[in-house]
C-alpha cells in the first residue's frame, strides 16, 4: 500500500506518524552527512520509521527502511565501515521516503516539552546530574536540550537546570520514570516555557539531530497570527478616532488612558510580530544537503558552514529567500570552488568551505555567503562586458570593481555560455536582484581573485509594518517608507530650477528632476506645494514637491486591488490613527514612472542648476535597444516625441529613415543604429529631436531614460588608437554612479557624414601682418582640427593644435610662449570650451590673449554664457570665410589695443 | 560480590577496604589506573570505585578503557570536590555514578547498592 492510500482511524494520527516520519527521515538524512554519523541513532530512525511503516502497511516503505536498516545492522563491528555507498543509500531513501509523504504536508517540528529539575542544595555536584539527567533523556529522545547546555555543565552549579524533550520521541510519563533514576533530584515539573535561545543553539549544534527549534509550546496557524495582528491594527485606528473625536476635551486621566491603551496595543502588534520570526536556521539547515548533493555531482569536496542561524527574521521574508539563497549557493558550488586537485595544486585545502553567516543590525536582517574558491576573475568580466558591447575596450579597463560588479547583476545574462564566460557569477543574478528589490533589500558582491567571493544581503527583518514618512498632496495623504526618504527641505529653499522645462532641483551628481505629487496623482487637483522631499531607493531617485509634511509614523500596509488605476507605483494603503487612509508609495516603481516623460526643450535662462564655467553639462540619456547607455548634451536636443511614420525620398544616405515632419517642417531622421553599426533589434519607441550645427534632425531612440548632469572632467576622451581611425562615432564616455557608463555621440561627424557641407575654399591670402603669428586651436574633434588647420594655415598664422581644453591649459600653465589667439570647441572632454575660456580670461598672464569659442550648439542662450565667461567672439556653425575672417579681426584688433595698452603703461 | 578499590593513597584504600568488608563484600584493590584495569579484566568485579588522580594512568582514562571493553562495566567516581569537570568526563567514558571525598560512609554503600546491589 502507498502512503496516498492509507485510511486514518484520526486526523491526529496522521500528525503524529507524519511529525515523527520527518523527524526520523531529518535524523537519517543529517546523521548521514555528518563525518562521524551518529549511527545508533541513525539506525533507530531506520529502524522506527520500518516499525510504524509496516503497521499501516506500507510495503514499498518498509522493504526501503529495511535496506537502510540492514546496511547498518553490524555497525560497530571490527570489520564493519560507514562508506560513501551506504551514505548514498541513505540519502536516497530519505528521499524516497519523502518523496512518498511529500505533496501530502509539510514539515512540522516537533514539539518540546519542558521540564523543571530542582537539584538537593547538598548535592556537591549539580553539574554531573543535570548532565546525567540530560544524558539519560537524550538516549531516549535524541535531541533532548538542556540548559544550561551539556558542554557547560562541569561548570555549573546551579540548583535548577531544565530540559526539554521531543514529545513524540518520549511520553511525559516516560520521562519521569528516567529522570526518577537520577539521584539528588528533588523536584521534577513540566514547565510551560521555551528553551532560551543560548540553550536551544547550544544543544542543537552539540546534538545536531534537534530539528526546528519551536516558540513556545502552542502551535498557532500563520492565519490566526494575521489575524491577530488585524485585530490590532484595527484597535490602534480606533484609538487614533478616539484621540480625534476627544482632542481638546480629554482631561490628564482620559489621557493617561488613551496613552497607555496606544502602547499596550503597539507592543502586542510589536510582539505578534515577532512570534511571526522563524530563526534563520530553519532556512540554513537545509543547506549542507544541497551542497552534499551538489558537490558530489560536481566531483568537488565542498563543506558549508553556518552560523547566526539564531538571527529571526519574518517567515514570509524567510520563504521567500529561499530560492535566491540556494541559487547563490548552487554558483558558489559550481563557479566558486575549483576542483580538489585544483585546490592541492594552489596550495588551499581539498575541502572548499562555503561559510553561511547572518546577523541582525540597525533593522536589517544581513546574510552573508562567503566561499573561498576562486573568486570573481574581473579581467573575463571587463571582456564580457566589452564583447556584450556595455562597455569600449578602455571603459573596461578603466571601470572599478564596484562597477564591474553591477554588471554581473544585468539582467539577459543568465545563459549558460555566460556563466563559464564570467566565472559563472552572472547566472541569474537579476533574479537575485529582482527579489532583493521587491522587498527592498540590497546585494553587493566582493571578490578576490584565487580567496574566495562573499555575497552580501540586507534583508528587512519583517515586512508587515514599515515606518513611513506621512505628507499631504492635495486632497491625499501619502506615504514614503522611511528608508526612501533621503531628505526633507523647504521649497523655497531648495533652489529649484528648470532644465529643458524639466524641474529640477541641484543633487550631488547630477540635478534631480522634481514633480509634483499631487500632480501625478491627479493634474485637475489643486494642491500648494512647499516642501520638496527627496526620495533614494537603491538606485532610484527623485525630488517630490508635497503641500505639507506630516512626520513619521509605524504603519501596517495593505494592498488594495483596482488601486494601480489611480498609479502603479502605490504599494498599498496604510489606515491611519485619525482615520484617513494613506497611499503608500513604491519608491522603487515611482521613479521610473517620473522619468521618460516628454521632454521639451524651452526656455533654458533660468537653469540655475547649470552655470557657464562650471565645467559641467546636462546629458539626456537615451537607450538604443542595445542595453548600453548614450547620451547627448540636453542643450543639442530640442524635444522628445513619439516615434511616427516617415517620409523617404529615393537616392537618401543609407544612414537616413527618410525625413520627419514636424509641425510643417520636413526634418531628416538619421538612424543611429545604422550609423553606429549596431544590430537594429527592437522597437523605437520615440524620437529625439535635436538642434546643431544650426539645423534640426531627428534620431529615433529606443527610451529616454533620464537627465543626468555630468561634469567634463569626468569625461574620457576616447583612446587614441580609436582616434586614429577615419571616422569615429563616440567623442567620449563619461561612467555615471547610477547608470554606470554612459557613450557620448559624436552628433556632429555623423551629420558632417550624412550631409557634407560644400566650403568655398580660401583662395585670398591673410594678412600679411599676421605671417607666422601663433594660434592655439583646442578641440576634441579630430576632423575639426583638420578643417581649421587648414583654414588658418591659408593666413598664414602658426597653429599649435590641443586634444582637449585640459592639454592647452597645461601648455599656459607650463608657461609656453602665449598665442595671439585661442580658438575653443565649447564640448571637450575634461575642461569645456567655457570653463576653459574662463581660466584664461581669470589668468593675469593670458586674459590679454582673445579668445574665439566656436560650437555646434545653437540658440541666443550660447552667446550669453560665451558673453558671461568673457569670450571674445562666438561661432556656431563651422565656415571657412567667416572663421577666417573672425581671426584675423580678433587677432589683429587685439594686437592693437595691446601696444595701445603698453603704451599707456609705458609713459606711466 | 566482590568490588574493586582503584586509589594510590593506601590509607584511603584501607579505609574504604575495611567499610566494605563490615558491610559484607568482598574487595580487590588497585594502586592506579593500569593496575586497575588489569584487575578488572581478571578479577570481574561487581563494581569499581574509582579514584581521579592516580599515577601510571589517571582514573577517567582507566574507566574509559574499562567501559569501551565492558559497557556494562559500573564504574563509580571517588573525587573530591571541584573535580566536577572530571566527573564529566568520566560520565561520558561510561561511569555511572559519584561519591565525594571526604565521603559519609552512607553515601558510598547507597552508590555501591544502587548500581552492584546490596552484598548477598
Amino acid at each position: 500500500m502507498r502512503f496516498s492510500e492509507v485510511t486514518w482511524d484520526s486526523e491526529e494520527e496522521r500528525t503524529l506518524f507524519l511529525e515523527e516520519a520527518w523527524e526520523l527521515l531529518a535524523a537519517l538524512e543529517e546523521g548521514a552527512l555528518q563525518p562521524d554519523p551518529p549511527m545508533d541513532v541513525m539506525f533507530r530512525a531506520a529502524h522506527t520509521l520500518k516499525g510504524s511503516g509496516g503497521m499501516l502497511g506500507l510495503t514499498e516503505w518498509v522493504e526501503e527502511a529495511h535496506r537502510v536498516e540492514d546496511a547498518m545492522d553490524r555497525r560497530g563491528k571490527p570489520d564493519w565501515k560507514w562508506t560513501p555507498e551506504i551514505q548514498k543509500l541513505v540519502l536516497t531513501t530519505v528521499d524516497g521516503l519523502r518523496a512518498e509523504l511529500e505533496g501530502r504536508t509539510r514539515k512540522e517540528a516537533p514539539t518540546l516539552v519542558g521540564w523543571r529539575l530542582s537539584w538537593d542544595p547538598a548535592c556537591a555536584m549539580p553539574g554531573v546530574r543535570q548532565y546525567q539527567a540530560w544524558d539519560a533523556l537524550n538516549r531516549a529522545a535524541p535531541g533532548t536540550l538542556s540548559d544550561p547546555p551539556p558542554d557547560q555543565l562541569a561548570e555549573w552549579e546551579g540548583l535548577e537546570g531544565h530540559l526539554w524533550v521531543p514529545q513524540d520521541l518520549l511520553p511525559e510519563h516516560e520521562v519521569q520514570e528516567i529522570l526518577s533514576d537520577i539521584d539528588d533530584l528533588i523536584n521534577v515539573e513540566p514547565v510551560p516555557v521555551s528553551p532560551s535561545h543560548d540553550a536551544s543553539r547550544e544543544a542543537q549544534e552539540k546534538t545536531r539531530s534537534v530539528p526546528e527549534r519551536r516558540e513556545g509550546m502552542l502551535r498557532i496557524g500563520a492565519d490566526t497570527l494575521e489575524s491577530i495582528l488585524e485585530g490590532l491594527g484595527e484597535l490602534l485606528l480606533d484609538h487614533g478616532q478616539l484621540e480625534h473625536l476627544l482632542q481638546d476635551r480629554m482631561d490628564q486621566k482620559t489621557r493617561a488612558v488613551m496613552d497607555h491603551l496606544r502602547r499596550r496595543a503597539l507592543d502586542l502588534q510589536d510582539a505578534t510580530l515577532r512570534a511571526r520570526m522563524l530563526p534563520l536556521d530553519t532556512l540554513f539547515r537545509q543547506y549542507p544537503r544541497a551542497v552534499h548533493d551538489i558537490a558530489q555531482k560536481l566531483e568537488k569536496v565542498i563543506q558549508i558552514r553556518t552560523s547566526g542561524g539564531e538571527t529571526e527574521l519574518d517567515r514570509v521574508v524567510m520563504d521567500r529567500l529561499h530560492e535566491p539563497l540556494l541559487h547563490l549557493i548552487r554558483n558558489s558550488c559550481d563557479h566558486g570552488i575549483e576542483t580538489p586537485e585544483r585546490r592541492r595544486a594552489l596550495g588551499k585545502p581539498e575541502m572548499g568551505t562555503i561559510h553561511l553567516r547572518a546577523y541582525a543590525a540597525q533593522g536589517h536582517v544581513h546574510v552573508q555567503l562567503e566561499d573561498d574558491g576562486g573568486g570573481i576573475d574581473w579581467r573575463k568580466v571587463r571582456r564580457r562586458a566589452v564583447a556584450q558591447h556595455w562597455m569600449t575596450e578602455e571603459e573596461s579597463a578603466r571601470a572599478s570593481e564596484a562597477q564591474l560588479a553591477q554588471l554581473l547583476f544585468r539582467p539577459g545574462v543568465s545563459t549558460a555560455d555566460t556563466v563559464t564566460e564570467i566565472s559563472g557569477r552572472g547566472v541569474g543574478l537579476d533574479a537575485v536582484q529582482a527579489f532583493l528589490d521587491d522587498i527592498h533589500g540590497s546585494i553587493t558582491v566582493e571578490s578576490r581573485m584565487g580567496r574566495g567571493t562573499t555575497f552580501h544581503l540586507e534583508l528587512p527583518m519583517t515586512m508587515a509594518i514599515m515606518s513611513a514618512l506621512l505628507v499631504d498632496a492635495g486632497p491625499w495623504t501619502v506615504g514614503f517608507p522611511i528608508a526612501a526618504v533621503e531628505h526633507i527641505e523647504d521649497l523655497t529653499e531648495s533652489l529649484m530650477g528648470t532644465v529643458l522645462g524639466q524641474q529640477a532641483v541641484p543633487d550631488a551628481n547630477a540635478p534631480l528632476p522634481a514633480y509634483s505629487l499631487a500632480e501625478l496623482l491627479d493634474p485637475a487637483q489643486p494642491h500648494r506645494d512647499r516642501y520638496i522631499v527627496r526620495i533614494k531607493d537603491g538606485r532610484s531617485q527623485a525630488a517630490l514637491a508635497v503641500d505639507n509634511v506630516r512626520g513619521q509614523q509605524e504603519v501596517v500596509v495593505k494592498p488594495v486591488e483596482g488601486l494601480g488605476n489611480l498609479a502603479p507605483w502605490l504599494s498599498g494603503v496604510a489606515l491611519l490613527g485619525d482615520g484617513r487612509v494613506a497611499l503608500m508609495v513604491d519608491a522603487r516603481r515611482l521613479v521610473p514612472a517620473t522619468t521618460g516623460s516628454e521632454i521639451v526643450a524651452s526656455d533654458v535662462e533660468d537653469d540655475m542648476v547649470l552655470r557657464p564655467g562650471s565645467n559641467q553639462m546636462e546629458l539626456l540619456v537615451f537607450g538604443l535597444g542595445d542595453g548600453q547607455h548614450y547620451g547627448i548634451n540636453v542643450y543639442k536636443t530640442r524635444e522628445v516625441l513619439t516615434a511616427s511614420p516617415v517620409a523617404r525620398v529615393p537616392g537618401q544616405h543609407p544612414w537616413l529613415d527618410g525625413f520627419l515632419h514636424i509641425r510643417g517642417q520636413a526634418v531628416p531622421q538619421v538612424n543611429l543604429r545604422r550609423a553606429l553599426g549596431l544590430p537594429e533589434v527592437g522597437e523605437m519607441r520615440f524620437v529625439l529631436v535635436g538642434e546643431f550645427d544650426q539645423t534640426v534632425q531627428a534620431f529615433p531612440v529606443a527610451e529616454v531614460d533620464r537627465m543626468v548632469r555630468v561634469a567634463w572632467s569626468e569625461v574620457e576622451p576616447l583612446p587614441a588608437v580609436l582616434d586614429q581611425a577615419p571616422t569615429r562615432h563616440l567623442t567620449g564616455l563619461v561612467v555615471h554612479p547610477a547608470l554606470g557608463p554612459i557613450q557620448l555621440i559624436d552628433f556632429e561627424q555623423l551629420l558632417a557624414e550624412v550631409a557634407p557641407t560644400a566650403f568655398e575654399s580660401l583662395h585670398q591670402p591673410g594678412d600679411p601682418s599676421l605671417q607666422g603669428l601663433p594660434v592655439w586651436v583646442a578641440d576634441d574633434s579630430r576632423v575639426a582640427l583638420q578643417q581649421m588647420t587648414r583654414v588658418l594655415s591659408t593666413l598664414g598664422v602658426e597653429v599649435r593644435t590641443f586634444a582637449n581644453g585640459e592639454d592647452l591649459w597645461q601648455a599656459v600653465e607650463a608657461g609656453d610662449p602665449l598665442p595671439r589667439l585661442f580658438v575653443l570647441d565649447v564640448e571637450m572632454p575634461r575642461l569645456d570650451g567655457y570653463t576653459l575660456a574662463s581660466r584664461i580670461k581669470s589668468s593675469r598672464a593670458s586674459r590679454h590673449v582673445p579668445v574665439l569659442l566656436h560650437t555646434s550648439l545653437s540658440g541666443h542662450w550660447h552667446a550669453d554664457r560665451a558673453q558671461q565667461v568673457k569670450a571674445d567672439a562666438v561661432l556656431s556653425k563651422f565656415d571657412p570665410m567667416v572663421l577666417a575672417e573672425t581671426v584675423s579681426g580678433l587677432i589683429l584688433e587685439h594686437t592693437l589695443a595691446n601696444q595701445h595698452t603698453s603704451n599707456e603703461e609705458g609713459t606711466a | 560480590m566482590t568490588i574493586l578499590i582503584a586509589d594510590d593513597a593506601a590509607f584511603m584504600r584501607m579505609r574504604l577496604r575495611k567499610l566494605l568488608e563490615e558491610a559484607g563484600y568482598q574487595v580487590v584493590e588497585a594502586a592506579n589506573g593500569q593496575e586497575a584495569v588489569d584487575q578488572y579484566q581478571t578479577q570481574n568485579p561487581a563494581a569499581v570505585l574509582m579514584d581521579i588522580t592516580m599515577p601510571e594512568m589517571d582514573g577517567v582514562t582507566a574507566t574509559r578503557t574499562i567501559c569501551q571493553a565492558d559497557p556494562k562495566a559500573r564504574v563509580i567516581m571517588v573525587s573530591a570536590l571541584g573535580q566536577q569537570a572530571m566527573i564529566v568526563s568520566a560520565i561520558q567514558a561510561g561511569a555511572k555514578d559519584f561519591v565525594v571525598k571526604p565521603y559519609e560512609p552512607e553515601r558510598v554503600l547507597a552508590a555501591l547498592a544502587k548500581w552492584a546491589g546490596p552484598p548477598q
